[in-house]
């Protein structure tokens, strides 16, 4: 990057660049751009993405810095002395751990890297990754309010949650082993003149620069989404039992809602059966764009394909026996 | 010059810039397009524990030499611009009105605190009982009896499926986190004049409620054109 390297292309792009910005600036300053700013689908997309990152960058910052916080007190004995070492313990434990961290969806994939990284035995830290958004008091109270104090429902949320959790990180740690993506920052942080609270501040910086940017890409997606593709579309060709539990999956998947908020918009589907609301709620805070983006910088590639298909293809088939088991109702 | 090349310098400005669009985002009050009220005190955690990090690397700079910025890095600097480039060239104002029919009008409402909802203290408004969209549904679904029959004024913005001549549809979006999640419930109006309204206009209505099966229909008695609230939302 040295000055007398820069080519004469570099330059050019930059003097561009300089140029393209400020007529940019005067024509937005003088008003000739509101045509086009005011165009409604870059207005709702802009929302839409602004709002996304608005609520969820101060949870990954609340997860990242409870991620240092567990990487500089927390020792990696203790922590798997926490864990059972059994798979099959360990992952139950797991999927109920988010009552104790309730961090929701996008922060708690911080939480859940950096304790597979300590050593939590792979079943248990999937399973809290993938449960604790929906099994945590926050989110069982809001869709407890959402649906009208509803029992059946909540029930059903947590129970195909938890069933859905643990399968997967069953299917998925059979070596008891997760392949976690290597990090650069995390080799670059050193150590020997810094205080522990400064440890744990440049941990979760790293962690928020990190797993921020697959954040940003995750909410550019929903956006997109929803800025062009009608839910009332989606709500229109589920009138088929099973066909409006794997399409309520597809939504949950593409709208990318908080695990806080998704039951209060899956109660307005008011004339779908409850199961395949209850697989909106379930696929959408474990498999959801954004979140699946999140994946995708914690974890290998083909890794990420077999969590999302082994969740979707198990969440199906709980939501259709369900739907059967309670007449559709 | 030396240091504009170096990751640590584009890692600060990255939290820097998103430190200072949070708070003028909170200063200029325009974070309530964005989340519910109730978020807010997350978001201005959030903005302190971005002020901790970047103090924290600005001592981090002075101290450590660091590496040369490589392009997977300047790209991640340019990804987390882009969201704020474009929220502030594009200065949003309120959800348009194109969101309600993409996500679809809910003219019933069975989610929120009924209970609380019910026990709410209703204004009059003359003799129109002053209620709003949420408080409608919630009432025509579990004390329907309560405004069955009774003049309301409800406010809300104008939305035309079919350019209907008789009739509107007033809506409001409800949000529960953000935007993204933003529901748009509303009540049918029969208005002899709604051609002279507008799509996406902010209006009052007032007007004899009727519950017709699981619909709310307002026979209006006048529809006064008027600018929106101060919160556009309901919560």
């Amino acid at each position: 990057m040295n000055r007398k390297q820069e080519s004469p292309l570099t330059r050019a792009v930059v003097i561009f660049g300089i140029f393209f910005f400020i007529a940019l600036l005067n024509m937005w300053n003088s008003g000739n751009l509101g045509f086009l700013l005011k165009n409604p689908k870059l207005q709702i997309f802009t929302i839409v993405i602004t709002a996304i990152l608005l609520e969820a960058i101060p949870f990954i910052l609340i997860g990242a810095i409870i991620s240092g916080t567990i990487e500089v007190f927390v020792s990696e004995e203790k922590i798997k002395m926490a864990f059972p070492q059994n798979r099959f313990l360990s992952a139950i434990t797991g999927s109920f751990l988010g009552i104790l961290f309730p961090v929701c969806s996008c922060g708690n994939v911080v939480v859940a890297r950096r304790l597979l990284k300590k050593g939590v035995p792979a079943s248990g830290g999937l399973s809290y990754m993938l449960a604790s958004p929906i099994i945590n008091p926050i989110t069982i109270l809001s869709t407890f309010i959402a649906f009208s104090y509803s029992l059946r429902i909540v029930m059903g949320r947590i129970l195909l949650a938890f069933i859905s959790a643990v399968v997967a990180s069953l299917i998925l740690s059979t070596k008891n082993y997760v392949p976690l993506k290597e990090c650069e920052e995390d080799h670059h942080i050193h150590h020997s003149h810094l205080s522990k609270v400064e440890q744990v501040f440049h941990h979760a910086e790293s962690d928020f620069l990190l797993m921020g940017r697959y954040l940003v890409l995750g909410a550019f997606a929903a956006a997109i989404f929803q800025t062009f593709v009608s839910r009332q579309a989606f709500l229109s060709l589920a009138g088929n039992k099973v066909l409006s539990v794997f399409l309520m999956q597809i939504l949950g998947i593409l709208l990318s809602l908080c695990s806080f908020a998704d039951a209060f918009v899956a109660s307005s589907f008011v004339h779908l059966p409850a199961f395949s609301k209850i697989a909106f709620m379930v696929a959408g805070p474990m498999t959801n764009i954004t979140v699946s983006i999140l994946y995708a910088g914690t974890f290998k590639k083909s890794f990420v394909l077999k969590l999302i298909l082994t969740l979707f293809i198990t969440i199906f088939i709980l939501g259709v026996i369900g739907t059967y088991i309670t007449g559709g109702k | 010059m030396e240091l504009l090349r170096t990751k640590n310098f584009y890692q600060a400005l990255t939290i820097f810039i998103w430190l200072v669009f949070l708070f003028i985002i909170e200063a200029t009050g325009k974070l309530q397009i964005y989340i519910n009220k109730k978020f807010f005190p997350f978001t201005i955690l959030g903005s302190f524990i971005l002020l901790v990090l970047f103090i924290v690397k600005l001592r981090k700079i002075k101290k450590e030499h660091s590496e040369k910025i490589d392009i997977i890095s300047f790209l991640s600097f340019l990804l987390f611009l882009f969201p704020v480039l474009l929220a502030t060239i594009v200065r949003p104002g309120n959800l348009p009105v194109l969101a309600a029919g993409k996500r679809g009008i809910s003219q019933e409402f069975t989610g929120g605190d009924v209970m609380a909802i019910l026990k709410e203290q209703l204004e009059m408004e003359g003799n129109y009982k002053k209620m709003n969209i949420k408080q409608l549904l919630t009432f025509s679904k579990n004390k329907p009896e309560e405004i069955n029959g009774k003049d309301v004024s409800v406010e809300g913005f104008v939305y035309k499926q079919n350019n209907e001549k008789q009739g509107f549809m007033l809506v409001r979006f409800l949000i529960t986190c953000c935007a993204a999640d933003a529901t748009p419930l509303g009540v049918e109006i029969v208005y002899q004049n709604s051609e002279q309204l507008k799509q996406d206009e902010w209006v009052k209505v007032y007007g004899k409620c009727n519950i017709e099966g699981n619909r709310v229909v307002i026979l209006a008695d006048q529809v006064k054109k008027t600018q929106p609230p101060p919160d556009v939302y309901l919560y």
